[in-house]
């Protein structure tokens, strides 16, 4: 097993030669170039761009940002809506992964086949299908009507509670995929001691099987947050308009208004109220200790 | 300015093939004369005489779909066949938009934009020519604009809700003693569309009035009936609110009506107090091709293929001749027919000087 060995150009010739089986610095340094190139032109480039615009009449896009009388209720409430569908679908997410690696090889099948299928279907299909379900007199209607618990038309539609579940669905698989791949690198043996040591199944769980899924938990609930903090359609098509997200003002801001440094400078607001967020729960809960 | 998309990325793949049959044509074409004579709408005239010869292409930027493919057939296809200029449509971007109508460069010789957009930015655009204006607008802003359509905000429901008769006037919309079930209504930002207006109306003021806008009133009346609306977030929709039985009756244009009657739904509008939003198309200061873009504004002007575009599209036309030319039953459905005299005109200067006083008033009173 002989590893090439790879000299940048221009860089001094390392001792790379004299020890094969390791990965030279140089080489690490070669394999660490695409990625921070990606995130270069991917990441930096545009976040760039977006601060330079949002600075284009010398900082008075955050004074008019902050004027849109609808921003700064739609930031919190943004805000307290990633929070509820990260929770929720952390929770859920963690007893489907357990559901995944406990069940039988065609049931474990099915679930992942559920799972990665969703994942694959675009957003908007999604949020549609769930519209049609919950419209008053749509899918769930009909079904609660095979039972004959249907009379009134359903009141789910457009309101709070009927978001939700949509918007936990959409981002289950990335809660899920995190920690069952952390359920699955569990030794077994460590289980089984437990069993022996005469620990009962909550006590086996809590102090074997949790300690090592807790940063997988952690990192899919950091990724679901992130991601919510994005979401635009599903609110406002499942939510109603008093549910909308700051990404819909930042939307307006841009196509209609016609202010697209107000725009950037809001986009600027939620990424910064995002980040000071996530700090304070860090000091909260040392998030950042237990992830990774 | 750092986002302003630049030519190249605003174009798609089609649009870009399609540049090229439009070289190739244009290319072809080289002989022909411009028919730039008495009447576009003719055939070719091989023998136009004083007209300029034209060549090269026009880009012509609108929101796609149906309405474009009206142009295509009605005001396009007898304009590159006798002049040899093809006509590539592409879907409007809004960066380029905004640009070019605050006098930057672009790919655009025409985009479609509503009426107030055009008063604020009169300084940014050429000029129509005095015979090829479209009379019905106002006379202030006639030069400026051309391929009028008149959009109505009505309110439209299935025939079969209400078989005893439906709402008429906005306060009957309110009405949901008298008309029971939910009101279909525009749930985005940007979608505020003519609903201050239609508050107003349904609080009982007169339709001259109206302008300039009382959001504070206008917020309190959409209140109330705020329990018994439900939001779509794209025109679209309302046709399946309609027909889901989510919504009994929707506001929107009167496009999306047309659109369910084709699809074979009876629907009934109401144009008692509809709303008239005028639609225009604008050149651009900046324009790369303006001539041909110019001789293209007499092709839209005539009030035959004004009347094929009505008839298709159950928008109402621009130059009040079309109507001699298009059936009883098809000015039933256009919102500036001569019969429907309760319409409301929008006022687009007013709402030029508030448009962002109307996005932020709207965006408020949704997320409230």
């Amino acid at each position: 097993m002989s590893v090439p060995t790879i000299t940048m150009p221009g860089a001094p010739v390392s001792p790379a030669v004299r020890k094969p089986l390791g990965v030279s610095r140089a080489e690490s340094r070669w394999l660490l170039w695409p990625p921070l190139v990606f995130f270069a032109v991917a990441l930096g480039l545009p976040l760039l761009m977006l601060v330079t615009q949002s600075f284009e009449g010398g900082g008075v896009a955050y004074g008019d940002a902050l004027d849109v009388p609808t921003f700064a209720g739609s930031l919190m409430r943004t805000i307290v809506m990633a929070v509820v569908v990260m929770v929720l679908t952390v929770v859920l997410g963690t007893a489907y992964a357990l559901a995944i690696v406990a069940s039988p090889v065609w049931l474990r099948f099915g679930l992942l086949a559920a799972l990665i299928l969703s994942l694959w279907t675009s957003i908007m299909v999604r949020s549609f299908g769930w519209m049609l379900l919950e419209l008053p007199q749509g899918a769930l209607h009909w079904f609660l009507g095979l039972f004959g618990l249907a009379d009134e038309p359903l009141e789910l539609y457009q309101t709070t509670i009927g978001m939700y579940p949509a918007m936990v669905a959409v981002m289950l698989p990335f809660a899920v995929l995190p920690v069952m791949s952390a359920l699955q690198s569990i030794d077994r043996e460590q289980l089984n001691a437990a069993t022996i040591f005469g620990a009962g199944p909550l006590l086996t769980f809590r102090s074997v099987t949790w300690p090592q899924i807790l940063p997988s938990m952690l990192s899919g609930g950091v990724l679901v947050f992130v991601m919510a903090l994005g979401f635009y359609v599903t609110p406002l098509l499942l939510g109603g308009p008093s549910n909308m997200t700051v990404s819909g003002v930042i939307n307006a801001q841009m196509n209609q208004a016609n202010r697209p440094d107000i725009g950037a400078a809001m986009s600027i607001l939620l990424v910064g109220g995002t980040m000071i967020v996530y700090l304070i729960a860090d000091r909260l809960f040392r998030v950042s200790e237990k992830w990774g | 300015m750092a986002l302003t998309r630049s030519g190249t990325k605003a174009f798609t793949r089609r649009d870009i093939r399609r540049a090229g049959v439009a070289l190739g044509a244009a290319a072809t074409s080289l002989a022909l004369l411009a028919g730039c004579g008495d009447d576009a709408g003719d055939d070719a005239q091989t023998s136009g005489d004083g007209a300029a010869e034209l060549s090269g292409e026009i880009i012509w930027s609108d929101f796609g779909g149906p309405t474009n493919e009206a142009r295509q057939e009605i005001y396009f296809g007898p304009f590159t066949d006798d002049t040899g200029v093809e006509v590539t449509s592409v879907v409007v971007n809004d960066a380029m938009q905004e640009e070019m109508m605050s006098g930057g460069p672009g790919d655009y010789d025409a985009t479609h934009v509503g009426l107030d957009l055009v008063y604020a930015n009169m300084d940014n655009v050429i000029q129509i020519p005095e015979e090829f204006q479209d009379q019905a607008l106002p006379e202030d802003i006639r030069a400026y604009a051309f391929g009028t359509f008149y959009v109505g905000h009505a309110q439209g429901y299935l025939t079969s809700t209400f078989p005893d008769g439906g709402p008429q006037t906005w306060a009957d919309f309110w009405d949901t003693e008298t008309y029971p079930g939910k009101r279909a209504w525009p749930g985005t930002p940007g979608s505020y569309d003519s609903s201050c207006e239609i508050a107003l109306l349904a609080d009982g003021v007169a339709a001259e009035d109206l302008y300039p806008l009382d959001f504070d009133r206008c917020s309190a009346k959409l209140d109330e009936l705020r329990p018994e609306m439900v939001f779509y977030m794209s025109y679209p929709e309302i046709q399946q609110l309609l027909v889901s039985g989510t919504a009994a009756v929707a506001m929107g244009p009167s496009g999306q009506f047309a659109a369910l009657r084709n699809a074979g739904q009876d629907v009934t509008v109401s144009w008692d107090q509809a709303v008239v939003a005028p639609n225009v198309i604008a050149i651009p200061k900046e324009a790369p091709n303006q001539e041909n873009i110019l001789a293209l504004t007499e092709v839209f002007h005539d009030p035959e293929l004004q009347a094929q575009f009505a008839e298709r599209t159950n928008y109402g036309p621009g130059n009040p001749d079309a109507y001699e030319f298009i059936p009883e039953d098809v000015q039933d459905n256009l919102v500036n027919a001569p019969n429907h005299e309760t319409v409301v005109y929008q006022d687009s200067k007013a709402r030029s000087e508030a448009t962002e006083d109307l996005l932020n008033w709207y965006t408020e009173w949704l997320a409230g």
